[in-house]
This record gives structure tokens, C-alpha cells and sequence, in this order.
């Protein structure tokens, strides 16, 4: 009877036992991490790893577990990092004084809330047209957009939305709503990026303990999500939809719904990406291009469509790689290489596209396939 | 001013349609979006401009912009054949379907498109690189050009024997290769058009726009594919129709205090045709699921 009890509280004590120590783990390295990495460039590596594996993993939902395929993620990111800059600047001039962690307990939780229902929004905005299209046209919408959020950011500038509004003052009604949207679009900063209200730069709350513990939380919530019932019934979807909407999956809503977790996901890394510690103070649109959301199909593809493991190596892996041609690149061994006009990063790009075509052509599911990484020998599931 | 808008338009509507065409023609045969077309159209431009750089000015206008023209042709053709033989012929070899089935070629086709496009960052540097200035005004030469290849278009599709294999192998793959048609060598021959249509519209773009460089593609290439789907993909005359309202679209828009609003623009008549009409304006309305 007692072994019992004991046995029962002692499962239930280990319930809790993994996130408490999880979080003290964070909590300390949030306060150590400088001590330990004292190069904030490096600093800033580990962050923006943390970052691209949470829009890796997050991309997965749409491109390997639902069969969809978006080339716009980058736009989900764009509209997070924006609304958490906003939201997170905004906060500390009400809160006044200097970024702590004790204060990013409040300015965190609310600017990634907000970061993530904005962001979720247009993934539902994004998911419907998903419904009618299907591959290459649901890919070219999501492109669409991307690219449509990054040109209106980036061409709304001080200015255009003045005479812009005055042109269209005629119009009542529709004139002064244009108005008022193009002024506030020109608060953002246009092509310069967004370096808070006064343009003094954006307050980086998110520390580590933000940066690894959301990230973490979201891979963990991503992983059970593929073994769920949903993940189940969006992979029936995939292989052959008229069969899984025979046996009662209904199309629409898991599909608009991957979206919408898809964008949400998305929505948190960009969220995070805005405000992280070792990070910059300004949010630029030039960040999530079409080149962004390349990265992070590559990213996606090389790991293997469909795993979450994959996902995350292949987040972490282009990321390292991106970093590490920076500092090649402007490391002083290059001097002459780089006078001749030499680009990099376009090798890398060049590198990267082989290596999808490669893949694309001998093994179209990715390295891992839709396999994860485990420890142990669990059987795989599903 | 709205008249002068109306005719830059239609020059710049002329050429995007002639983009467009590639789109739709291969679209036709492949049933895939070939994004590597628009760095196709880029490389056709850097193709023009070295030859007609190398021999401007030791004979005629007239001369060094067929020269140029042939050129860019030329090596478009070669690059499309290429890249259909290395890129897109494995998988189809392999066949259709199977969980990735739409996908594959899909990442194929963008992998290539940004392959191209950082090779030619890589050779030829980011810079833009000015085209000779061959005619005063060349608006009148594009527009005549342009609307002469198409009528030969029209001539290779409607009357010659290639053109019917094109149109069987569009309509029904399965039957085509049937009846004793090369299935592969009538693909090969639709990218080598497609792109070669692709070089003559990169040629004409330059002597407007009058400078070449890597990324050239994406913003043209986007307004070709979506004067291809607003036309109807797959439909000839709906890439030309879609061209031409493209453009003057375009052009009109700059009239606006929105003048840097066109690439928006266009983005969201792409949204909008394929929410309204997948089909385009004159593709065919049986149900084709897109």
C-alpha cells in the first residue's frame, strides 16, 4: 500500500520533474551564458540557431507532415519579428528603465503572444486559398505573400504615405482608412527597418532562457503533434485525400489548421529573432526575402520532409553554415578573393541548390526520410 | 499622358508575353511550372549583350541587334535543353505520383531557378551592366518584334508538325506517345522554344531598360508567369492576352502616387486569378484541379 503511494508520487513528482529542471537549467544559463561564451558574435550563433530550428520545425508542419508546400515562410517570420519589436519597444517605454530579466517576464510572454496570433492570422488568411490550390500554385501563392509583406514594408516610407493619403482623400471613407494604414505602414521604417518608436533601437528582452526554452517547448509540442491523432489524420490527407476524407477526415479544417500552427510557429522564431539578447536592434525586411524562405525549404528538405529531428538538424546545420561563410568571408585570409568581387554566399546558394536537385532526383524524402532521431530503442511509431 | 502610358504598356506587355509564353508552353507539355525559366531569360540577356559589347560599332545597328538577338537565342535554347535533360528528366523517368509526387519537381524547378541565378552572380558579378545603345527610340522595333515572333509562334504551333506533336502531347501524353510521337525529343524541342522566346524578350527588355544583372529574372519572370496564368497556363493566346494586360496594367499604375506598388500589384492579380478563376481567362473551365 505505502510502495504504492510512494511509487505513484514519485511518477507524479517525475512529471514535473523534467520542465522544473529544464527550467532552472535555463534560468542559470540566461545568468551564466555570458560567462561561459564570452563572444557575443558566438553568443548571437547560438541564438539565431535556436531561432532557424523553431522555422524549420515549424515549416515541417506544411511541407512534410501535411503534403502542402509553402515557399513563403519567411513572410510568417517577417510578420513576427515585426510585431514582437513593436509590441516589446512599446512595452519598455511604459515600463520605463533598463531590460532585465526579471522585466522580460513581462515584455517576453506578451510580445511572442502577440508575435504569434498576428502571424497566425495570416497563416489562416494563407491556408485558404489552400483549398482550392494545390503545389505549384499554392507555393506561388504563398510567395506572393512573402514578397507582398516585404515590398509594403519596405516601399512605405516616410513620405509616400503622405502623398499617397493625400491623393486618395478624395475618396471619403476608404481615402482616410488607406491614409491612416499607409501612415502607420511608414512608421515602419521602409527599406532602413524597423529601431523602435524612436529609432533607438529595439530592446532585446528575449534572453537565453526565452531563445532555448520556447524553442525547445515548440520542437516538443511539434513532435507530439506528429504522433497525435491530428498528425495521424494530416498524414492520411497527404497520401491520398479522397480516401482520408471517406473515413471522415475533413480536408479544410486540418489543412487551414497546419497552416495556421505552421504560421504560428513561424510567428514565436520571428517573435524571438526581433528581440533576442546578442541580436540586432532593428528589424529589417530585407531579412525575409525569397532567399529566407529558400533556406528554410532547404532547411526542411535536407533534414527530411516530415521529421522533426530532421527539421531541427537541418535548422541548425544551414544556419552554422550561413555563419560560418560570414566569418570566412570577411576573415582577412580572403582580402584578395573578395577584391576580385568573389561572392560566398552565392557559392553557398550554389552549393545548397545542387544539393536539393541532388536530392530531389536520388532521394526525394530528405536524409532522415520521415524517420526520427531517438535515443534508445523505441520502436517507431505510426 | 494616359495615351503614352498606354503605348509603354503595350511594348512592355509585348515583351512580358513573350516570357510568358515559355511558362505556359512548357506548362503545357510538363504540366510544371518551370521557375527556372525567368534565369533563363536572364542569361539570354547577359548572352545579348557580351556578343553585341564585342561587335557594336563595326557594323550596322540592324546587324549587332540580330547578332545579339541570335546569340541570346542560342544559348538560351542550349541552356533549356540542358536543363530539362539534367533537372527534370530523372524524374520524370521515374515516374509521377508516390507522396512527393507534386512536390519534387517543384523544388527541382526553384533549386535550379536559384542555382542559375547565384552562378551568374558568381561569373558575372553583381553589377549592372549597361547595354549598347542601339536604336533612339526602341519601343517601336520591341513592339514590331515582338508581335512578329508571335505570329511565327502562332505559324510553328498551328501548321507545322512539331507544333501538332506539342499541342497531341498537351492534350494527352498517354495518347501521343501512342500515335508514334517522341515524347521526350518534342519536350526537349518545346524548352529549347520556350527559352529562345524567352532570349528574344530578354534582348528586347534590355534595349528598353537598357541594363543586365543577376537577379533580372525574378522580376520579370514573375509578371511573365503571372500574365501566363491571367491569360489561362497552358493557353497560347491567353499568355500573349495576359502579357499585354499585364504590362499596360503596369504601365498605368505608375501613373498613381503607388508607383513602386506594381510588383504588389501583380502579386495580388496572381492571388486573385487563382482564387476567382484557376483557369485564367481563357483556359479551358473543365474542372482542372489545380
Amino acid at each position: 500500500m505505502t510502495a504504492e503511494v510512494t511509487a505513484g508520487l514519485s511518477k507524479r513528482f517525475g512529471k514535473f520533474l523534467v520542465p522544473l529542471v529544464g527550467v532552472v537549467a535555463l534560468l542559470g544559463l540566461d545568468l551564466l551564458l555570458d560567462r561561459v561564451v564570452p563572444d557575443s558574435s558566438l553568443r548571437q550563433l547560438l541564438a539565431m540557431t535556436a531561432c532557424n530550428v523553431l522555422v524549420a520545425v515549424s515549416l515541417n508542419v506544411i511541407n512534410g507532415m501535411a503534403g502542402q508546400f509553402s515557399i513563403g515562410h519567411a513572410g510568417f517570420v517577417g510578420i513576427g519579428a515585426y510585431t514582437s519589436a513593436i509590441v516589446a519597444s512599446h512595452l519598455h517605454g511604459a515600463l520605463g528603465g533598463e531590460v532585465s530579466l526579471v522585466k522580460s517576464f513581462v515584455v517576453v510572454p506578451l510580445a511572442l503572444v502577440a508575435s504569434a496570433t498576428f502571424a497566425g492570422l495570416f497563416g489562416f488568411l494563407v491556408g485558404l486559398p489552400s483549398l482550392r490550390l494545390k503545389g505549384d500554385y499554392l507555393a506561388i501563392v504563398t510567395l506572393g505573400f512573402a514578397e507582398i509583406f516585404r515590398l509594403v514594408i519596405s516601399s512605405a516610407q516616410i513620405g509616400t504615405g503622405e502623398t499617397a493619403g493625400a491623393a486618395w482623400r478624395a475618396v471619403r471613407g476608404l481615402g482616410s482608412l488607406l491614409h491612416a494604414v499607409s501612415v502607420s505602414l511608414s512608421s515602419l521604417g521602409g527599406q532602413m527597418g524597423y529601431s523602435g518608436p524612436a529609432s533607438d533601437g529595439v530592446p532585446l528582452y528575449a534572453g537565453p532562457f526565452w531563445v532555448f526554452g520556447v524553442t525547445a517547448l515548440l520542437c516538443v509540442a511539434a513532435w507530439r503533434l506528429k504522433f497525435s491523432g491530428w498528425g495521424r489524420a494530416l498524414r492520411a490527407l497527404r497520401e491520398d485525400e479522397i480516401a482520408a476524407a471517406a473515413v471522415g477526415v475533413d480536408p479544410t479544417r486540418y489543412k487551414v489548421t497546419s497552416f495556421v500552427l505552421a504560421a504560428v510557429g513561424a510567428g514565436v522564431a520571428g517573435g524571438l529573432l526581433g528581440i533576442m539578447r546578442d541580436g540586432a536592434p532593428s528589424v529589417q525586411p530585407d531579412n525575409f526575402n525569397f532567399q529566407a524562405s529558400f533556406d528554410a525549404v532547404t532547411m526542411v528538405i535536407l533534414g527530411g520532409s516530415g521529421s522533426v529531428t530532421g527539421a531541427m538538424l537541418g535548422g541548425a546545420f544551414v544556419t552554422l553554415s550561413i555563419k560560418a561563410i560570414e566569418w570566412v568571408q570577411s576573415s582577412p585570409l580572403l582580402e584578395g578573393l573578395r577584391s576580385e568581387g568573389f561572392d560566398l554566399n552565392a557559392l553557398r546558394m550554389i552549393v545548397y541548390a545542387a544539393i536539393l536537385i541532388a536530392l530531389m532526383i536520388l532521394r526525394p524524402e530528405g536524409l532522415l526520410g520521415e524517420r526520427e532521431l531517438r535515443w534508445g530503442s523505441k520502436e517507431q511509431p505510426g | 499622358m494616359l495615351f503614352q502610358a498606354l503605348v509603354t504598356g503595350f511594348a512592355q506587355g509585348a515583351m512580358i508575353a513573350l516570357v510568358a509564353l515559355g511558362y505556359t508552353m512548357v506548362f503545357g507539355v510538363l504540366k510544371m511550372i518551370n521557375f527556372a525559366h525567368s534565369e533563363v531569360f536572364m542569361i539570354a540577356a547577359y548572352a545579348g549583350l557580351f556578343v553585341m559589347v564585342g561587335i557594336a560599332g563595326r557594323s550596322s545597328p540592324v546587324v549587332v541587334a540580330v547578332a545579339g538577338v541570335v546569340a541570346a537565342m542560342g544559348a538560351a535554347a542550349v541552356l533549356g535543353v540542358l536543363i530539362e535533360r539534367v533537372a527534370y528528366r530523372p524524374l520524370r523517368l521515374r515516374g509521377k505520383g508516390g507522396k512527393l509526387g507534386r512536390v519534387t519537381p517543384l523544388v527541382t524547378a526553384i533549386g535550379v531557378s536559384v542555382l542559375l541565378q547565384n552562378v551568374a552572380q558568381l561569373l558575372f558579378t553583381a553589377r549592372y551592366r549597361n547595354y549598347p545603345r542601339l536604336f533612339d527610340n526602341p519601343r517601336p522595333v520591341i513592339v514590331a518584334a515582338a508581335l512578329l515572333t508571335m505570329v511565327l509562334l502562332e505559324g510553328i504551333v498551328k501548321f507545322t508538325w512539331f507544333g501538332k506533336a506539342m499541342r497531341a502531347l498537351s492534350s494527352n501524353e498517354e495518347a501521343a506517345r501512342l500515335m508514334g510521337i517522341r515524347t521526350s525529343r518534342v519536350i526537349a524541342k518545346t524548352f529549347a522554344l520556350g527559352s529562345s522566346l524567352a532570349a528574344i524578350g530578354a534582348v528586347l527588355y534590355c534595349f528598353d531598360q537598357s541594363s543586365a544583372y543577376p537577379t533580372m529574372g525574378f522580376k520579370i519572370g514573375t509578371q511573365a508567369f503571372v500574365a501566363a496564368v491571367l491569360g489561362g497556363i497552358g493557353s497560347i493566346s491567353g499568355a500573349m492576352l495576359g502579357g499585354l494586360l499585364i504590362g499596360i496594367l503596369g504601365e498605368l499604375v505608375k501613373l498613381t502616387p503607388y508607383s513602386g506598388g506594381v510588383d504588389v500589384l501583380v502579386f495580388l492579380v496572381l492571388i486573385g486569378v487563382l482564387l476567382v478563376r484557376p483557369a485564367g481567362l481563357l483556359g479551358s473551365t473543365r474542372a482542372e484541379k489545380v
